[in-house]
């Protein structure tokens, strides 16, 4: 089935008639009242949205401009300097491979145990709730109780390297960084918060038609072709929704960082969002810290672009 | 449907802003030229008249949680409280150290930073480089019956630039050790004890019968409290023990590279490595909770052993090759020059460092005062520390004390240093002299 097909199916053309809007002039009193009480419930948000978030990122631009001494409070005018010494900083040639590994790894990962969790979780089983209620528990835990947890089952000479080593395993340096150090991150992060992203997953599979199922059984698809053919382009809107929150938010992880490793050693487990964290706030450097804080910014920009555009080819039912 | 798009990206748009924003949310304005601190006095002065009548709120951020340690400095606000109409509360903030200076920064940038706060003597020389710190001299020496000749000048140093006194050390702790008595006895191996009273306590010794409680027990010989390879400081018994130090007296050339400096650190790094009688980094090992057979922490950590489920005895940190030292960390009481109430602020700070007060803190916290150093004040009503455990402690803090190194850049240097350490010391099989040059290489152009 391809995916005119689908749409096809999905969508049935509907042949509407032209709306003729009346012009602002013509408009009906009664449609003025709408709209002035629509813009007045969207108002609140937008403001709120304008205040802290279109003015804050105005000011951090602003200050990445800067050098900024806390201490002293004095902003000094440096133009693009912070911009430039992110270049000859030594310590981003390991941050920013480590924030696109990490960032490339724990979406892919989040959003492939999302959908296959859910697919587990959506059998009609006896006791299937108690396993549905469990996968959530994680995301209802705070993020220092959930890396204290794992702190002691990664730590050396701890429950991992106990399992490792009734293997005939030497003990793995879990958080001494580099690759491992992500993977490690990237499997706390995902294990706490995946529970959420497969709710989500679930709602989408449960609202798949059953006779698109069932007409695909007749045809003598089977499982896999099912899930395919029919499961996977039905949720894709799903998919990419649980996707993009989980590019933008693996940019954003750092309590992991500070809670485990502290980014160490030296730089070789830190991500960007950390980085900044320690400039501004360990380092006082407000103005190098902000800078970075824009690229951060625009690198979540550009990437969540890049992946809505590219939903066109791979995302199904869009407008359902 | 359309509208389902542009509000899907516009969600998403948002997330990505405040994914970049996160990090970065505690800035506000200030001004294009810079603000003279100790220059704006004039606004300060105006709080207290200003505020007459409608009772100025201090702030004071603290560093610890102990119910009965903020309890006592809420009693000495509310005593201040009392004959100051001019202010109507003393609050203490209590965070952890690690927090404190993102608050304090955070706080500054916000225009509401503390009025007072503890300052660890590491920040000393950043803080008041920085014109951060109010000068306290002028207002402590004409406060009546405020004794100020009382202060110990020596354990004042790193607060003095000339006549400017810049903070009031109200506790110099020493790092001292405290070890499990059980698992020594439990192993049948001699105890700290045993090697003070055969004149025989030195690291090499405790290296010794930290391996050997390891071999016979299988626990952790010899943990540093509060070091998780990420604290250099805690490492200065044994590199002033080896007459070591990270850099020179002034913090402009690192000494980190030195033979004395290289013996300290593989000292450790066998204990780690080769004996594996320390924890390796990442491992966490609880001395307090019966876990290590020895710890070395600030003497006002040993509350931590009133819940102790072992016998244990406290000493001061063994000997090296440089004699006997004593590592002291130090905090003081300081009015921060961003400040509202400066003069209000540092009226507080004189009363809370009076004599009475300082008596009554030497209950928590090692004093500065002569008249108070002594062991029976220390001890005061504490179930924990004996006269006997802590007279030794009072003498080497006053015969061989030597406080913290502190550099002008500290948060940098200290974070380079931390940095270096563990990326270049910190594993198996590193020859740890090359490894030092590489380690002043990274801390070297931070000095000044």
């Amino acid at each position: 089935m391809n995916r005119t097909d689908h749409a096809a199916v999905a969508a049935p053309a509907r042949v509407r008639p032209p709306r003729v809007r009346p012009s602002s002039k013509n408009r009906p009193p009664r449609d003025a009242g709408r709209n002035v009480f629509g813009y007045s419930l969207l108002a609140p948000g937008v403001l709120g949205f304008v205040a802290v978030g279109g003015t804050a990122l105005v000011w951090v631009f602003w200050l990445s401009l800067h050098s900024v001494n806390a201490l002293s409070q004095k902003k000094t005018f440096v133009g693009l300097d912070n911009y430039v010494r992110i270049f000859h900083d030594p310590d981003m040639k390991t941050v920013f491979p480590n924030t696109a590994f990490f960032v490339v790894l724990l979406s892919v990962l989040g959003t492939v145990a999302a959908v296959a969790l859910a697919v587990l979780l959506n059998q009609k089983l006896a006791g299937i709730n108690f396993f549905r209620s469990a996968i959530f528990v994680p995301a209802l835990v705070t993020m220092v109780a959930w890396a204290l947890v794992w702190h002691f089952i990664v730590q050396p000479k701890g429950l991992l390297d106990g399992i490792t080593g009734a293997f005939g395993l030497d003990p793995m340096p879990w958080l001494r960084g580099g690759t491992l150090t992500l993977v490690v991150f990237a499997v706390v992060q995902m294990t706490k918060n995946v529970g959420v992203n497969v709710i989500i997953m679930l709602a989408a599979l449960q609202s798949v038609p059953e006779d698109l199922l069932e007409a695909a059984r007749l045809d003598g698809a089977g499982a896999w072709a099912r899930f395919r053919h029919i499961v996977v382009p039905q949720i894709s809107p799903a998919i990419l929704m649980v996707f993009m929150l989980m590019v933008t938010g693996s940019f954003k992880v750092f309590e992991i960082v500070l809670l485990m490793t502290g980014g160490g050693p030296g730089v070789q487990s830190s991500v960007l969002s950390f980085a900044i964290y320690h400039e501004a706030f360990e380092l006082n450097d407000i103005g190098y810290a902000s800078s970075l804080a824009v690229i951060l910014f625009l690198a979540v920009l550009a990437l969540t672009g890049i992946i809505w555009q590219l939903r066109k080819r791979f995302v199904y039912y869009e407008s359902d | 449907m359309r509208n389902l798009r542009s509000r899907m990206l516009a969600g998403a748009v948002a997330v990505a802003m405040l994914g970049a924003l996160a990090a970065c949310s505690s800035e506000s304005g200030s001004d294009e030229t810079p603000t003279s601190a100790s220059g704006d006095a004039s606004a300060s002065t105006a709080a207290p008249s200003g505020s007459n009548g409608s009772g100025v709120e201090l702030h004071m951020t603290v560093w610890t949680s102990d119910p009965d340690s903020l309890a006592m400095f809420d009693s000495i606000g509310k005593a201040f409280v009392e004959q100051q109409p001019a202010v109507s509360a003393v609050k203490f903030d209590s965070l952890t150290l690690d927090q404190l200076d993102t608050v304090i920064t955070t706080g500054i940038q916000s225009g509401n930073p503390p009025d007072l706060s503890w300052l660890p003597v590491e920040k000393s020389l950043e803080y008041i480089h920085n014109d951060a710190l109010v000068d306290l001299a002028p207002a402590l020496k004409e406060t009546n019956g405020y004794d100020f000749e009382d202060l110990v000048p020596r354990l004042q140093e790193r607060w003095t630039v000339g006549d400017a006194l810049y903070g009031v050390p109200f506790s110099t702790g020493a790092l001292v050790m405290a070890f499990n008595k059980d698992l020594y006895e439990k192993a049948g191996i001699k105890s700290p004890d045993d090697l003070i009273a055969e004149g025989n306590w030195t690291w090499d010794s405790f290296r010794e019968i930290s391996k050997q409680l390891h071999d016979k027990l299988g626990v952790t010989g010899y943990v540093m409290n509060d070091f998780d390879y990420k604290n250099w400081t805690r490492l200065l018994p044994i590199l002033f023990a080896y007459g070591a130090s990270p850099w020179n007296d002034d913090a402009t050339q690192c000494s980190a590279d030195s033979p004395e400096f290289a013996k300290a650190i593989q000292l450790y790094h066998d204990m780690v490595y080769t004996d594996q009688s320390a924890p390796l980094p990442g491992q966490k090992v609880d001395f307090w909770g019966g876990q290590a057979g020895a710890t070395t922490a600030f003497l006002g950590s040993m509350n931590n052993l009133k819940d102790a489920t072992f016998k244990y005895d406290i000493v001061p940190t063994p000997a090296g090759p440089a004699g006997d030292t004593q590592a002291l960390g130090q905090a003081s009481i300081v009015v921060l020059a961003a400040g509202k109430n400066k003069d209000l602020a540092t009226e507080f700070l004189a009363f809370l460092t009076n004599k009475a007060n300082a008596e009554t803190m030497a209950k928590f916290y090692p004093p500065t005062r002569e008249s108070l150093l002594s062991a029976k004040v220390l001890v005061g009503r504490s179930t924990i520390l004996t006269e006997d455990m802590v007279q030794p402690i009072v003498d080497a803090t006053k015969e061989t004390g030597k406080i913290f190194p502190v550099a002008v850049d500290d948060a940098k240097v200290a974070d380079a240093l931390n940095r270096s350490l563990d990326t270049n010391i910190w594993k198996d099989g590193v020859d740890i002299p090359d490894a030092l040059t590489q380690v002043c290489a990274d801390v070297q152009p931070l000095l000044k």
